[in-house]
């Protein structure tokens, strides 16, 4: 052009400069993105936020690759999570070992001790008349034989003894001399108390779990349980509570179980043994409950999912895998939950 | 003129002015005893939270019979902007938000009418109260009460966490809410007092008793009655029946049934004894339980003045506290702010320290540097009296911007202008006589005066885009431009007034004007470099070109934040926790954390609050901790060169051992600010309203897939709404039904089994514990024995009271139901949030939106908003982009009516791109990012910059008007010109040095605005000697040339 002939070298600074210019510009260009130019001086914010936006993103990613990384066998996936023995003891969790363990299911009653009706007598006079002496009272002790009170019939008007026909206690009297009396008054209730009765109150939803000979154990405040053999299940129902009646003999020589006291019972309705584990180590996920394996001895726990079966007291019986002999976080196991979800884990206001 | 006459005035009465300037002086620094100081701005909304408490109700139940009725009762009060909502475990709170500007107690007292009539239709257990009057700002002192180890009550029990409680509760807070500016105290931690009956199921079933016959008996065994009086031998006799309990001993022998005239007392079918209240919130200090203590202030208050009272009352407070147990503080808000204000003080002094020596090496006249540089205190004081009576509060972002070189410059102006003219004026007529002095003092000033009001009129004038920012920025920039703008009209003022006659005052006899040797160096490096710059005109400009076009480009690669966060100083961390996390569990966890936290030798303390505390103004989950790290003083480190960043990320990669916790870092007020202000603080917000919880879920959870996809999306989150497991006892009508039973007396007994009830208290003195009754603890957390909780049967009064248990009655189901339910303007809504990195928010949303609107179907009566931060910076960008042109044609104008011409006027406006390729590359050099900071900088180096050009342009063309030639006006000119630009411009970027290099508390907010200045300031110069001269010379002469030709 013209104006290039005219005078070349006027204009080499022009193309000097507009060539620095198109350098830098591309220097400017290959530059990192905005994240680069955020350096020094930051205050804290800038810090979380890197948290969030940078590290926190790649952490996330290498919990995948080592932390998380998922397990199991075809479709399913399981989580897992490492831990160090320390940071484990720190927390207060406590591993065990999933082992066979006697179990027993057992189904709580409440019962209240009633007189053995085998084994006491209700005495009614026999004849209607007047009371003329009363021989024994509340409490005293009766052999076979002995004479209660003395009654003149109305019709005889002979007086004739009232006998006991059986070895026991005297538990109620009802008779006071002067006292007129019909065949229809119960006089006397002795009773033998070295064995009573404890009736259990059975709800419908257990009606099948009880057979007889089950063994149930009875426990009152103060007295030392004791087990002894289902004797009885009533064959109706009481129709107010829509309960059954079991019960059981209860040996009392010393006496301690007294009629009328209201104590509890467990049915021991199974009895078997299984791999169990404690009932601490189950933790709930959204797609069934899990227990945490600690894997091949190091430091990896993976949430196993397990099938659970009957539960005894702390224990809990395993369906499925682990087997017997691996060892599972027993205490403290919601800290593993925790740490897998943490991910999830927001503030929202 | 009207300007002529005021410095006539002032000159002549010069003594009046001075005494009156001394006076509103004396005014200012009263005003400043009284001046609200804290260390940020307070950026709350004006809201009022409504926090109503709910024992036992799940989310649920919260929302429905809370929640609802509350949000409906609200609609149509005036300044109203939104109402949003949370209702959580036994906790319900809707946060009303209103219109800025509205006055807090004008809003409470209408919510408070609104209240009123809502309170009838909630139920009658549910609380409802008004959060305290307390901005972000408000929490400004936190203690916490320990007791010794061997530290024995009365009656030789520890002071347990219950125990500290109570004294927190009757002894500390009393004596901590009376003192002024305090709005209120929250206490955490502990367990409140409560006398727990707790009746063993078997033995109440054995004597054929109910949780019912336990409570009335209560009830009714526990009440004082009066009695009306007698009059007797005319005295008058108030009959008193007492029957309170006073000790809960004396609950043991209350008979709850009498079968057969035998007396049941409660102590034969309960365990009577101190019980913990089933707690929602908890604390701890350096690995152990404690109780904590929160003090807010009132809105408004002077935050270092409150937290210094409540300081001074701890000792008394400790005075009356029982032997071994000790308060101790652990944040005062006195100490941040100190430390802030000690870095602006610091930044000030240094700052107007250069600015006298600096017009004193280039005047050459102690008393003239002395005269400008008064200038600065006045306007100063006279701007603390501005701000007292604008509401504004002194901080770091109102005191830290001011620059004393930009409000001395106008002063310089005019005092270099009198000490010329005196100097010329003594070389003609020698030793001036009193009315010559004046005179002289007059004209110079008033020939100067015009200019130099331009030039502050047209800083001012970039400070207006400012005042049209809303929102968070709004209430983050506005006090900042309201100092300034005192500031300004404040040194406007002075600089014809006071000035003029301080220099009558002051330079009697012999005034020495003369170059000095800096000004003589200065113009001997000057000239030639002006003298190439001139020769190589297309060099110059293409340079300036290329320069500008360069730093245009150089912005799109520099990182971007919104405001740079005062460092606080102290840390806050949370400690996330799964849903569902128990409170003690968490309580665990936050132990653990706290004692790995300890062994780091920069932390002085650290305590954390956990859930919700007694006055639910935060209300946490139990599964969220609010952690608090105090630092020691950076002298006590271990490494005392250690950046905090270095130290959190220290921390960050220490907490992240310890399992099952997520972690956010922020700051304190930081933390209470974003809580405050909104339910979401992510770039991008995408709510899905509806009614059907499930339904918003899945829709949520569709976005958030299709977000995920979305280029530059980052923390793709969806509302943590779901997931918290719930136990629900399911009645069974049929078998109800069966056994003559209803629904509610299931539920009763249910909630009274596990929840309690109270029945009664038990009053000390002041001192009020509520008796409650529920199962003993081993029994309500097992469900086997909820199972088989007995239930009784209805039965006539004679006949054996007969049993069920609660399992024949009703189903038990644990599955997970919502955490929290979230409502806004009287909706439920879910929120998927998310932020953008590597592009723009503008381009990510329209990318998105079509994308979400294919992607998810909606149900009927479901729909999505959009919302997060791009709503408030898309609201900021439409304002600015009015309000910046509008500003720039006012300064156009401004320009135009000083200088006439249209070229002119663009001559002078071309400085503005010029002086921020410097701004650009000083952020870029040291590496800040580009923020709303930055930008405020660059808008007062606008004006600097425009100022100086104004004031170059002028000169050559009154040059030219006196018969110069274009060229020689213009190298004339510049060289006349060059100090008083040199002055301006050295002033202004050393007056905002400290700023730049400082590195105390609150450093790290100015020093983007002053890097900018400085960076701007010294290009903008640099381009004014240089590249202005030639551009006039391009400009004019190719006029020149149209004209000849």
């Amino acid at each position: 052009m013209n104006f290039w002939k005219q005078n070349p070298r006027k204009h080499l600074p022009l193309l000097i400069l507009s060539g620095v210019g198109i350098v830098l510009a591309l220097l400017i260009l290959r530059l990192q993105g905005p994240s680069a130019a955020s350096g020094e001086g930051e205050p804290v914010k800038e810090a979380g936020h890197t948290e969030h936006e940078g590290t926190g993103h790649s952490e996330h990613e290498a919990a995948h690759e080592e932390g998380y990384a998922r397990h199991g066998t075809g479709e399913e996936a399981w989580e897992s999570v490492e831990l160090d023995d320390s940071v484990l003891a720190q927390s207060g969790a406590a591993l065990d070992t999933v082992r066979l363990r006697r179990m027993a299911v057992r189904l709580p009653l409440q019962g209240k001790i009633v007189l053995n009706e085998e084994r006491s007598a209700r005495i009614h006079p026999r004849f209607p008349g007047i009371i003329l002496q009363v021989k024994k009272q509340l409490g005293s002790r009766v052999r076979k034989g002995d004479v209660l009170a003395v009654i003149e019939s109305n019709e005889s008007l002979q007086p004739y003894n009232v006998i006991s026909q059986m070895e026991g206690a005297v538990v109620s009297r009802n008779a006071a001399a002067g006292e007129s009396v019909t065949g229809e008054d119960e006089l006397f209730v002795v009773a033998d108390l070295s064995s009573v009765w404890v009736d259990f109150q059975v709800y419908r939803q257990d009606f099948n779990r009880l057979r007889l000979g089950q063994k149930i154990r009875v426990i009152a405040e103060g007295v030392s349980p004791i087990e002894t053999p289902l004797a009885y299940l009533s064959p109706s129902v009481e129709a107010h509570s829509q309960s059954l009646l079991a019960r059981v003999v209860l040996p009392n020589t010393r006496g301690i179980w007294t009629p009328g006291l209201f104590v509890r019972g467990e049915a021991a309705v199974e009895e078997f043994q299984a791999p169990a584990v404690r009932m601490e180590a189950v933790q709930e996920f959204p797609d069934g409950p899990v227990v945490f394996v600690r894997e091949g001895g190091g430091n990896r726990y993976l949430a196993h999912r397990v099938t659970l079966g009957r539960r005894d007291g702390d224990f809990v019986e395993l369906l499925s895998h682990p087997l017997p002999g691996e060892p599972y976080v027993s205490k403290n196991s919601f800290l593993l939950k925790a740490e897998i979800g943490k991910g999830e884990a927001g503030h929202d206001h | 003129m009207t300007i002529d006459k005021i410095v006539g005035f002032a000159v002549r009465r010069r003594w009046l002015v001075l005494a009156v300037v001394l006076c509103i002086a004396i005014l200012g620094a009263w005003n400043f005893t009284r001046l609200p100081i804290d260390a940020v701005p307070d950026i709350t909304n004006v809201q009022v939270q409504i926090n109503t408490s709910a024992p036992g109700y799940t989310p649920q139940e919260a929302e429905q019979r809370i929640t609802y009725p509350l949000e409906t009762s609200l609609g149509g009060m005036p300044g109203l902007a939104y109402t949003r909502s949370l209702s959580r475990y036994g906790l319900s709170q809707v946060t009303v938000v209103f219109e800025d500007g509205t006055d807090i107690y004008f809003a409470r007292q209408l919510l408070n009418e609104r209240l009123q009539e809502a309170r009838e239709k909630l139920p009658a257990d549910a609380e409802v109260s008004m959060g305290p009057v307390a901005t972000g700002l408000g929490e400004i002192f936190m203690y916490v009460l320990e007791s010794d180890a061997e530290a024995k009550d009365a009656s030789g029990i520890a002071y347990d966490p219950t125990a500290l409680r109570e004294l927190q509760d009757y002894v500390v807070k009393p004596q901590l809410r009376i003192l002024k500016g305090v709005a209120e105290v929250n206490s955490i931690g502990g367990y409140e007092k409560q006398y727990h009956v707790t009746p063993d199921p078997g033995k109440l079933r054995a004597y054929g008793l109910s949780f019912d016959e336990i409570l009335s008996a209560l009830k009714r065994d526990n009440m004082n009655l009066g009695a009306g009086y007698i009059e007797t031998s005319g005295e008058q006799k108030l009959v008193r029946i007492p029957g309170r309990m006073t000790d809960w001993r004396e609950l043991e022998n209350i008979v709850v049934g009498n079968p057969d005239g035998v007396p049941i007392r409660l102590s034969q079918v309960a365990e009577v004894g101190l019980g913990k209240e089933l707690r929602t919130g908890a604390a701890t200090e350096n690995g152990k339980e404690v109780v904590l203590g929160t003090v807010f202030m009132l809105t408004g208050e002077n935050s270092r003045e409150v937290s210094r009272r409540v300081a001074a009352q701890m000792a008394s407070v400790q005075n009356s506290l029982p032997k071994g147990v000790k308060i101790r503080v652990l944040y005062d808000r006195t100490s941040l702010v100190d430390r802030t204000i000690a870095t602006v003080r610091k930044n000030l002094l240094e700052g107007a320290l250069f600015v006298v020596v600096i017009l004193f090496l280039l005047l050459g006249n102690i008393k003239a540097a002395l005269a400008t540089a008064l200038v600065i205190p006045l306007s100063m004081l006279f701007t603390v009296t501005g701000m007292v009576h604008a509401r504004v509060s002194g901080n770091l972002m109102s005191l830290g911007a001011i620059d004393f070189g930009i409000i001395v410059d106008g002063a310089v102006i005019i005092v270099e202008n009198c000490l010329r003219r005196l100097g010329e004026a003594q070389h003609r007529l020698g030793i001036l006589s009193r009315e010559e002095r004046l005179r002289v003092v007059r004209e110079a000033t008033s020939e100067v005066a015009k200019p130099s009001l331009f030039g502050v009129f047209i800083i001012l004038a970039v400070y207006l885009p400012i005042l049209a920012l809303t929102g968070i920025e709004g209430k983050m920039f506005h006090p900042m431009a309201w100092t300034v703008i005192f500031a300004l009209l404040a040194a406007l003022v002075l600089s014809v007034t006071a000035v003029p006659a301080l220099v009558a005052v002051l330079f009697t006899g012999k005034v020495a004007e003369k170059e000095n040797a800096f000004m003589r160096t200065c113009k001997r490096a000057y000239r030639p470099v002006l003298d190439f710059c001139l020769q190589n005109r297309p060099m110059v400009a293409g340079s300036a070109l290329v320069l500008v076009l360069l730093c245009c480009l150089l912005t799109t690669r520099m990182g971007r934040e919104f405001i740079p966060s005062l460092d606080e100083g102290d840390i806050a961390m949370h400690a996330l926790r799964i849903p569902g996390t128990g409170i003690d569990q968490s309580v665990d966890m936050q132990l653990i954390l706290e004692k790995r936290l300890r062994q780091f030798p920069e932390v002085r303390d650290v305590f954390g609050k956990i859930g919700t505390a007694e006055i639910a103004n935060d209300p946490m989950p139990p599964n969220v901790a609010d952690g608090f790290l105090i630092l020691k003083p950076r002298n006590e480190w271990p490494d005392p060169s250690k950046t905090k960043a270095e130290l959190v990320e220290e921390i960050q990669a220490a907490v992240r051992k310890v399992p099952g916790n997520n972690y956010e870092f922020t700051q304190p007020i930081e933390m209470r600010f974003n809580e405050l202000i909104a339910g979401v603080r992510s770039d991008i917000a995408v709510k899905v309203f509806g009614d059907d919880l499930d339904g918003l879920m899945a829709a949520a959870g569709r976005v958030e897939a299709i977000l995920k996809k979305v280029p530059g999306a980052s923390d793709v989150k969806i509302e943590q709404a779901t997931g918290l497991p719930m136990l629900s006892i399911i009645p069974d009508r049929a078998a109800l039904a069966r056994y003559g039973l209803n629904v509610a007396e299931i539920q009763d007994l249910a909630s009274i089994a596990v929840g309690g009830r109270e029945a009664g208290d038990i009053v000390q003195g002041d001192r009020r514990f509520p008796i409650v009754v529920r199962l003993p603890e081993s029994h309500r957390r097992d469900v086997d024995q909820l199972k088989n909780l007995p239930v009784r049967l209805p039965g006539n009064e004679e006949s054996v009271r007969e049993y069920v248990p609660l399992s024949a009655l009703a189903s038990f189901e644990t599955n997970s139901g919502p955490n929290q339910i979230s409502r806004e303007n009287g909706k439920r809504r879910v929120v998927v949030t998310a932020n953008v990195s590597g592009r723009d928010m503008g381009s990510f949303v329209d990318e998105a939106r079509p994308k979400i609107d294919a992607g998810v179907k909606l149900a009927p009566g479901t729909w999505i908003t959009w919302g997060g931060q791009f709503e408030n910076l898309l609201s900021a960008a439409k304002r600015l982009r009015v309000v910046v042109p509008i500003t720039l044609l006012l300064i156009f104008l401004l320009l135009f009516s000083s200088l006439g011409t249209v070229k002119n006027s663009l001559l002078v406006f071309s400085g503005i791109p010029l002086a921020l390729t410097g701004g650009v590359i000083a952020l870029f050099i040291r590496g800040i990012p580009l923020s709303i900071s930055a930008g405020v900088g660059f808008i007062a180096l606008s004006g600097v910059a425009v100022l100086n050009g104004l004031v170059m342009v002028t000169f050559i063309e009154s040059l030219r008007k006196e018969g110069h030639d274009l060229d020689s006006a213009i190298r004339e000119g510049s060289l006349t010109r060059l100090r008083p630009v040199l002055m301006t411009a050295l002033v202004a970027s050393l007056g905002f040095l400290p700023m730049a290099l400082a590195t105390g508390t609150g450093a790290e907010v100015q020093k983007p605005l002053a890097t900018v200045v400085i960076g701007g300031i010294l290009s903008s110069t640099a381009l004014t000697l240089l590249v202005l001269p030639v551009l006039y010379r391009v400009a004019h002469g190719r006029t020149k040339k149209a004209v000849l030709g």
